[in-house]
């Protein structure tokens, strides 16, 4: 018991000088109910913690950056979490953002007409599509190359003005770091031609007159 | 709290605010279409409780998984605040989250595969657990998990309470906690000795170690 309470005294002081504090560096360091104890313990004092104090440096480039970035795209576009969930269902799926396209356009009867809905697919992902325009036939496709449900994928994708957040939107989030293998065309990735985050699609992507079925699908609604 | 939460706030004033008040004042500006004064509160807010979330969630899961889970964790809190599932109690639901996920198997049987209750959250393949979060205590056996500090520290008076808190959390020696908690509870009779405080921790640990071994079910 004395190795577990003079590394849980260890622990707190590298927690408050700023240091890394890895729970797991001190768990090496012990065995079985100790190591339980230890964990338990650190545990319980993380919980206390009041958090890191604000340093805008170190924000700089930070994973906490991608973090709030990505909920701020949320929060301001019109497509709710999409921003959030959809690169990283995409990722849970282990597809490319032209690899999702492809599957996508194929279950939809558009293949061969993948830049179209690339393009919507894109805009998507960065929250500039009003989702209320993307037809349930879409959803479904995605439900089922991401395997889940299309009423999820709705709900997540209501947007979030006036504090309105959808009721399942982290069921499927998976938000951490995203795989570079899958980074593609991701928002703020380098190559990204999309317009600035969070602001709706200001002109459709065909004029009226020329809509077509992908059109339809994508902004048409139910 | 500021009035107006749309209203500008510098940097040092936001790190002051609570995380609710940053809730509130990421709310407000957004419903006031301010999104440069969202960011910031929100900025904080994600610096603040990252890596301890992080490392939390490290206790609980393998480690290629602890980047992915930290980040839905914090984001699930976020939305529960948006949605007003958790108003004015942002800290409580993060920790409830990662609670809910009691300290893993993982590191008790570390050889093993992690026998660990997952959140829904990383269900995105199984459509029948695709679902929200807990929105209340959990239902699962995994609470006892997290809860064993908790519960052993839950069953002791106000006075003895503080004694872990400043003793084991706070890492104060025996003297400084006896004279804290003499300080605060003046009606103690006899005064917390420094015998007294360690016989205290002594009996919180050996409830702890009880609790876990109760539910180690290797």
């Amino acid at each position: 018991m004395a190795d577990v309470e003079r590394l849980l005294s260890e622990y707190i002081a590298e927690h408050r000088a700023g240091g890394r504090a890895d729970p797991l560096e001190y768990l090496e360091r012990v065995e079985g109910t100790d190591r339980a104890e230890l964990a338990e313990l650190i545990d319980a004092y993380l919980r206390r913690s009041p958090g890191r104090e604000w340093d805008p440096e170190a924000f700089e480039g930070s994973a906490a950056e991608r973090l709030a970035d990505g909920i701020a795209r949320s929060l301001q576009g019109a497509s709710g979490w999409w921003p959030m969930m959809l690169p990283r269902l995409r990722d849970g799926a282990r597809l490319t953002r032209g690899q999702l396209v492809e599957r996508l356009s194929a279950a939809l009867g558009v293949a061969g007409r993948e830049e179209k809905v690339r393009a919507y697919y894109h805009e998507m992902e960065h929250g500039t599509l009003p989702s209320a325009g993307v037809s349930q036939r879409v959803l479904d496709a995605l439900a089922e190359i991401f395997g889940g449900s299309a009423e999820t994928l709705r709900e997540i994708g209501a947007p979030l003005g006036e504090g309105r957040g959808p009721a399942g939107a982290p069921a499927m989030a998976r938000v951490g770091t995203p795989d570079p293998r899958y980074a593609e065309g991701r928002p703020g990735a380098p190559g990204d031609a999309a317009g600035e985050a969070g602001e709706p699609r200001a002109e459709p992507v065909t004029p009226a007159k020329e809509r077509d079925e992908i059109d339809e699908m994508f902004t048409g609604g139910p | 709290m500021p009035d107006n939460h749309a209203e500008r706030l510098s940097d040092a004033e936001l790190e002051r605010l609570s995380s609710d008040d940053l809730i509130a004042q990421i709310r407000a500006a957004t419903d006031a279409g301010r999104s440069d004064h969202a960011g910031r509160a929100l900025a904080i807010l994600c610096y603040r409780h990252l890596d301890d979330v992080r490392r939390r969630i490290s206790l609980r899961v393998p480690p290629g998984d602890v980047e992915d889970a930290t980040m839905t964790v914090i984001v699930a809190a976020i939305q529960s605040a948006f949605d007003g599932t958790s108003i004015g109690e942002f800290v409580k639901w993060l920790n409830r989250i990662v609670d809910r996920r009691g300290i893993a198997d993982y590191h008790r049987r570390r050889e093993g595969q992690p026998a660990i209750d997952r959140l829904p959250t990383e269900h995105v393949g199984e459509e029948e657990i695709w679902g929200k979060e807990p929105a209340v205590e959990d239902e699962t056996g995994a609470l006892f998990v997290e809860s064993v500090a908790e519960q052993c520290l839950a069953a002791l008076s106000t006075a003895h309470r503080d004694v872990i808190e400043h003793n084991v959390y706070s890492d104060l020696d025996a003297t400084k906690t006896a004279a804290r908690v003499n300080a605060d509870h003046p009606d103690l009779d006899p005064p917390m000795s420094n015998d007294n405080v360690h016989q205290i921790v002594s009996r919180y640990r050996r409830c702890v170690r009880a609790g876990l071994a109760d539910h180690d079910p290797g």
